[in-house]
């Protein structure tokens, strides 16, 4: 079945790929990029390096700008399904959805209005077992934003990894905090994986934190062979 | 004590989202489970088995509604049975209990309407993907409703129930219910 996966470049989309690869043929990317930071549905640290991770794969993406509204986004989304659906001949969406009934259900209703296919295959995996996935996979995903006290700016940045993983379910076990950061606590931006034919360096950077909330963006990036 | 875990999907990659998350509950809670697709079961599998529980499937998926013979063994044997999401349609619809077309996608606020021993909660929040439901008017009796439309049944002489929503999502209470107080 031919599939365009919704891509937002953080590593539940990436890894949503990786299961459905083999078995599906991904055809596109479907990208949105929300004009503001406070986006009901899309990923926004980061999110002008999808299409860099498009060629890393070696895939073509569809981007589309989305206010970050909550109608207009869902607007949004369903005109760039539609250019998938034209020139790529899609029959299925793909999601990284985990735990969020309002991302899922939306998608949902899109697939059912278009009559696609909705695939989510991450959909209720445990938190921790997900992060374990994606470094035991090989995946090289950094956390690229971090939202919730008492992530502090020393997460920005850092590669994913056991220790990391350690770390953050110190903090949810005390805190409560969503480990996998679907809740909006941690943002990832994935930067090498199995399915990549290249990976990406970054080659500049700014790390902002104040109040409890921080970013780490990519500022310039290269597309190194591996 | 022992569940057959029935799957329904057609296509595998929907298994990670519709078999998975049952399957991670019943381990969680250390409860012997073994599964199975419809198109496989054999008499055995569920003679060795205590209870079943009937996966649902993707909004695309219907071919299990198609030909419900895969039923017949499992109604025969008279075990405790639980329908999740769509497979409430192939349980009922298997007792010749009309599905009506209607769509319900997302959170929905659920009463309940009798008391039974899934859910004690006289209402409780749940999710929907489902493009059908069920009128019961022969065999099933409603237990619970979303809105006026019955969401969750109980066969009136059998053990068998159907939850037209996904209680793996938000009331994992419902199917822990069923795999330890149903007997």
């Amino acid at each position: 079945m031919k599939l365009g996966a919704l891509f937002s470049g953080g590593k539940d989309s990436c890894l949503a790929i990786h299961k459905a690869w083999g078995i599906h043929e991904i055809t596109c990317l479907i990208s949105l990029i929300p004009k503001c930071e406070e986006s009901y549905m899309f990923h926004f640290p980061n999110a002008w390096i999808t299409r860099y991770q498009a060629e890393a794969i070696g895939l073509p993406i569809i981007q589309m700008e989305t206010s970050g509204k909550r109608d207009g986004e869902i607007k949004d989304l369903i005109e760039a399904i539609k250019l998938a659906m034209k020139k790529f001949r899609i029959e299925g969406i793909l999601t990284g959805a985990i735990r969020s009934t309002y991302q899922a259900s939306r998608i949902q209703r899109i697939c059912d209005k278009l009559d696609l296919w909705c695939f989510n295959p991450l959909w209720l995996k445990d938190q921790v077992e997900l992060l374990n996935e994606i470094v035991n996979e090989g995946f090289e995903v950094i956390i690229s934003g971090v939202y919730a006290y008492p992530l502090d700016e020393s997460f920005l940045g850092k590669i994913i990894n056991k220790q990391i993983i350690e770390r953050l379910v110190g903090l949810w076990e005390k805190y409560d905090l969503n480990v996998a950061g679907e809740g909006g606590e941690i943002e990832t931006t994935v930067l090498d994986a199995p399915l990549f034919k290249k990976r990406i360096e970054i080659v500049d950077y700014e790390a902002h934190y104040r109040d409890n909330s921080g970013i780490f963006k990519i500022k310039g990036l290269r597309l190194m062979d591996k | 004590m022992k569940i057959l875990l029935i799957n329904l999907c057609s296509n595998s990659l929907s298994e990670l989202e519709f078999v998975k998350p049952l399957e991670h509950i019943l381990k969680n809670h250390k409860i012997n489970f073994h599964t199975k697709h419809y198109t496989r079961i054999k008499h055995e599998d569920v003679e060795s088995s205590d209870k079943i529980i009937v996966c649902g499937t993707a909004l695309k998926d219907t071919g299990f509604l198609e030909d419900l013979d895969w039923f017949t063994p499992i109604n025969e044997s008279d075990k405790p049975v639980l329908g999740v999401g769509s497979s409430s349609q192939a349980i009922t619809k298997f007792f010749n209990e009309k599905l009506i077309d209607e769509t319900k996608i997302g959170v929905f606020k659920v009463t309940l309407v009798k008391e039974n021993r899934l859910v004690s909660k006289k209402s409780f929040y749940a999710y929907f993907l489902t493009k059908k439901i069920i009128k019961p008017v022969l065999l099933f009796e409603t237990l619970a409703r979303v809105e006026e439309i019955a969401c969750m049944v109980k066969h009136k002489r059998k053990e068998i129930y159907g939850c037209f929503f996904h209680p793996e999502v938000m009331n994992q209470e419902i199917i822990l219910n069923f795999a330890l107080r149903i007997n």
